[in-house]
């Protein structure tokens, strides 16, 4: 079998095996082919390509030539055609530049032929007194010459001449302006005489028509240059410091106004005299004839010009504005002057307030005050205030005035009604409260003297200064609400410039004299009294928003009186003091030198007592004078009693000296007390009430004088008046003092104790 | 003599001014008398001694203003005294009614409770009489007041009204020992009243 299949296997290969070789037979015939074709095809290929190489090296040579030709023949091309342009170009240049250079030369020549001519034709307006014309000119030359004509006019020597020669003109011209201005307005001040200083001022304008006409020019011209304003300010001095400042400020000023030959002539005399105002109602008058003077004279020229398109302000607006401000400052203080200081006089002072008013309208129509300055309106609108104001000033000066006057001038004020009748009190209110009142009348009786001040002396000023208080509040309850609480504090602020016044002015002598510090303690007493029931007496008739009431100031013033007079008190204590030491404590007085002395201290001591009597007693109110007096003697009496009980050793002679010495004072002390006038004074009395160590006093001169039994007596065991006074130590240390050690003494002295 | 002296008494007189205060005084003391006697101004003083009794006593006697505006010191003397003699004037029954015034500032101002007063009616010797006898011891009763009636003029009872005060200053205990601590004094049967004169305390 197997080999079967091997056969037919191998003969199958051996069928196959002839295919493929059949097949392979094909295809080198067709390799060989493939090979003739593409040694064709490469062989056509090579053999094309060099001649086309060559055409085409050939051609790109010559399009090299080509391009160098064309570029030669560029270059050559540029070359000539630019240098020819810039040439062309360099000759317009110039041409132009000269053609400029020549118009600019024109330019000037033309501009420096018209100034020239202008200039020309200034100086000839100015020679025709065509001053308005003159002026145009010259400004038209100045704006022409501001302006810069070229680039660099320095260069132009011409323009610089000109310049100055446009200067000279202008300020010439301005010269010859002032001078005509000064012969058209004419001020002449002369002193009539050096010594007096009188001066006349006279002011002088030219009224024909030809002088206005120049005047006329003149201001126009003046406008022109700006120098008007200035001008008008300097004029408006002028007539300020010569005309109106004295027409205002001083009474005895003299003016006469001519409108005929338009002349001011004012006569005063100068001088640093005090401002003695004029009466608004004449200054008023004399002020409008002046104004409408100038203004027919002088103001009205410039008027004309106000119709332009731009509104100049006139002359009198110029004036105005130059001195209006300080004019109604003088014309203020000169109403401030006329206000009256009472009611009666303020009735009358209304003309004066519509016066003004008219004034001031008439002012604002002429333009020599703004519409909107109202200052002499609300001034004059304000009177009430003013006149206050016034018043309150006048009534503080007058105190013032008052109260640095000598005060030693007195005036005696005794106990009814010391200012005389006083205004009543409004009537009852409150009926209730009256009803009251008398129901507490009639519970208890006071005395009728309770609420009276004691007589006395006091200032004549401090009288009048009361009488200037009752007087204002009598004003005040008859004027306006306003004004009467400014009088009511005029008078309160019076009396608290009479605390602080008075003790500054009069310190010196207010020390140094016994009597003024007696008067001024009367003085503020005087015032205390009256300030208690001051207020009270107004109330009802003043505003009711302020308290009416001067009781705060009570105490105050008081105490003021109280203090300057104890303060006196205290200086004359200490004179008596140093004179009391003289006594070198009264030792030894039987000695003669010692005894000398000590009397003589004891009568410089009384002599002193009876100065103070002289100018207390007539002075001060009884009661008082007692009490200083009384007080002073207590310490003097006190002081000797004090030296003398402690001496450790008296001799008879010692006692009967020193009861002498001590007589001296207890004689004369009852005549300090005496007064002529006074019922019901008993100096006894007077001296044992006043001087609380004047029993003691009278003891000690018993003492002196006694023998031991009556100084017992006087002791009675504790019992008698020596007890009341002295004490057990003290008697005996006197008792040891004065009497030789004996038995009767020993005895005496067990018994006190 | 002065050894002995039992006690130094203060005795006050007061009373209206002019009802004869300085007189009665005067003459208990110097037995003097002045028609014109002046006022009297503050105080005046006096010293006595006294037998009453067989005591001896030295007064010291305040004789004091009446007059409204010559009194001084009011308090001053009231101070520490024993016995009060308070004058009235018969011929004035002004100065009677005054009375209760004098009495309550006495009351006001003693220092001693247990004072001893004595009512004078005074001036017995003049003719206008206003003020009865009894009037003057109804008053004195009702204030427990020793009382008589005197004249300084004539001497009438001046000398009674001293000593009847002293004795009964010196009857009533506590108040003079105190001043002389140690020395007591008791007397039984000498406390009858004399005859010139009516006590009336009802103690």
């Amino acid at each position: 079998m197997a080999s079967f299949v091997t056969e037919v296997l191998s003969s199958a290969g051996k069928l196959e095996t002839q295919e493929i070789q059949g097949k392979i037979e094909v295809l080198n015939k067709k390799l060989t082919d493939m090979k003739m074709q593409v040694h064709d095809s490469i062989h056509q290929q090579y053999v094309n390509f060099l001649p086309r190489l060559k055409t085409a090296q050939t051609l790109s040579d010559n399009v090299g030539s080509l391009s160098k030709e064309m570029t030669e023949v560029a270059d050559k091309i540029e070359n000539e055609i630019k240098s020819q342009l810039n040439m062309s170009t360099g000759v317009f240049q110039t041409l132009n530049t000269q053609y400029q250079e020549a118009s600019e030369v024109l330019v000037v020549l033309d501009k420096i032929v018209q100034i020239q001519n202008t200039l020309e034709s200034a100086t000839l307006a100015n020679k025709s007194k065509d001053f308005a014309k003159a002026a145009e000119a010259l400004l038209e030359i100045q704006v022409s010459l501001s302006k810069p004509i070229t680039e660099d006019d320095s260069e132009i020597k011409i323009l610089s001449a000109l310049h100055e020669e446009s200067c000279v003109q202008k300020e010439k011209f301005l010269f010859d302006l002032g001078d005509q201005w000064k012969e058209l307005i004419v001020w002449d001040v002369s002193k009539v005489s050096e010594k007096t200083g009188e001066i006349i001022c006279k002011l002088k304008l030219e009224k024909d028509a030809d002088s206005l006409e120049s005047l006329r020019g003149i201001v126009i011209a003046m406008h022109k240059f700006g120098i008007l304003e200035s001008k008008m300010k300097h004029f408006g001095n002028q007539l300020l410091t010569y005309i109106l400042n004295p027409l205002i400020t001083d009474s005895d000023c003299q003016v006469a106004i001519s409108p005929n030959s338009s002349t001011i002539q004012v006569r005063y005399i100068s001088g640093n005299k005090q401002s003695t105002y004029q009466n608004p109602k004449e200054v008023f008058s004399n002020f409008g004839n002046i104004l409408h003077l100038l203004n027919d004279c002088f103001l009205k020229l410039f008027n004309v010009d106000t119709g332009g398109k731009q509104r100049y302000p006139s002359l009198m607006e110029l004036l105005g504005g130059a001195i209006s401000s300080k004019v109604l400052e003088l014309i203020k203080e000169c109403l401030k002057a006329a206000i009256p200081t009472n009611n009666s006089e303020l009735e009358s002072f209304k003309d004066i307030v519509l016066m003004t008013d008219t004034v001031h309208c008439k002012w604002v129509e002429i333009h020599f005050i703004p519409p909107s300055n109202n200052v002499l309106v609300d001034f004059i609108q304000n009177i009430n205030v003013l006149f206050a104001n016034k018043k309150c000033q006048a009534i503080l000066e007058r105190a013032r005035k008052l109260m640095t006057t000598e005060i030693h001038n007195t005036v005696k004020v005794s106990s009814d009604r010391p200012l005389g009748e006083l205004p009543p009190l409004g009537p009852d209110s409150g009926g209730g409260k009256k009803k009251r009142k008398l129901d507490l009348a009639n519970e208890v009786h006071l005395s009728s003297n309770t609420f009276r001040l004691p007589e006395c002396h006091i200032s004549v000023c401090v009288q009048e200064l009361m009488n200037v208080a009752y007087d204002t509040l009598t004003e005040a309850t008859e004027s306006s609400e306003q004004c009467a609480i400014q009088l009511f504090f005029a008078v309160r602020n019076m009396f608290e410039l009479f605390c602080s016044v008075i003790p500054t002015f009069h310190r010196d002598s207010l020390l140094k004299f016994p009597q003024l510090s007696a008067i001024f303690h009367n003085n503020c007493m005087f015032i205390a009294h009256h300030l208690m029931t001051l207020g009270h007496q107004f109330s009802k008739n003043l505003p009711t928003n302020i308290s009416s009431t001067f009781v705060d100031l009570v105490p105050k013033v008081r105490k003021l009186g109280a203090e300057h007079f104890l303060q006196q008190l205290a200086q004359q204590k200490k004179i008596m003091t140093v004179y009391l030491e003289g006594a070198k404590g009264f030792v030894n007085v039987s000695d003669e030198q010692v005894y000398f002395d000590a009397e003589k201290s004891i009568k410089q001591t009384l002599f002193q007592f009876q100065h103070l009597q002289k100018v207390w007693q007539e002075v001060l109110p009884g009661s008082i004078y007692r009490k200083a007096v009384g007080t002073l003697m207590n310490g003097v009496i006190s002081d000797i009693v004090a030296s003398i009980v402690i001496l450790e050793d008296i001799s008879s002679d010692d006692a009967k000296h020193l009861g002498s010495l001590l007589t001296l004072i207890q004689d004369k002390a009852g005549g300090l007390f005496e007064a002529s006038d006074e019922e019901g004074i008993n100096v006894k009395v007077e001296l044992q009430r006043n001087v609380p160590k004047w029993l003691r006093f009278g003891e000690l001169i018993s003492i002196l004088n006694a023998s031991l039994l009556e100084i017992a007596d006087r002791w009675a065991d504790g019992k008698g008046p020596l007890a009341n006074e002295f004490s057990a130590t003290e008697v005996k240390q006197m008792i040891r003092a004065l009497f030789q050690n004996t038995e009767r003494r020993a005895n005496i002295l067990t018994k006190i104790k | 003599m002065e050894q002995d002296v039992l006690t130094t008494l203060k005795i006050l007189i007061i009373g209206e001014s002019g009802v004869g205060k300085s007189s009665l005084l005067l003459r208990f003391t110097d037995d003097t008398f002045d028609p014109e006697q002046a006022a009297t101004i503050g105080v005046d003083f006096k010293v006595k001694t006294l037998q009453v009794e067989g005591n001896r006593a030295k007064l010291a006697i305040w004789d004091t203003a009446g007059q409204e505006r010559f009194r001084t010191l009011t308090p001053s003397y009231y101070r520490g005294a024993q016995g009060v003699i308070l004058v009235y004037d018969v011929s004035s029954r002004q100065s009677f009614s005054k009375l209760e015034t004098w009495l309550s500032e006495l009351e006001t101002f003693s220092t001693k409770h247990d004072i001893i007063k004595m009512l004078v009616g005074n001036k017995i010797d003049m003719d206008k009489r206003e003020v009865s006898k009894e009037d003057g011891l109804k008053f004195a009763r009702k204030h427990h007041m020793l009382f008589i009636e005197a004249s300084a003029k004539t001497k009438e009872g001046v000398q009674c009204a001293f000593e009847e005060l002293v004795e009964k200053i010196i009857q009533t205990p506590g108040l003079w020992e105190s001043d002389r601590r140690g020395l007591t004094l008791e007397r039984d049967g000498n406390t009858q009243p004399a005859a010139c004169g009516g006590y009336c305390s009802i103690i």
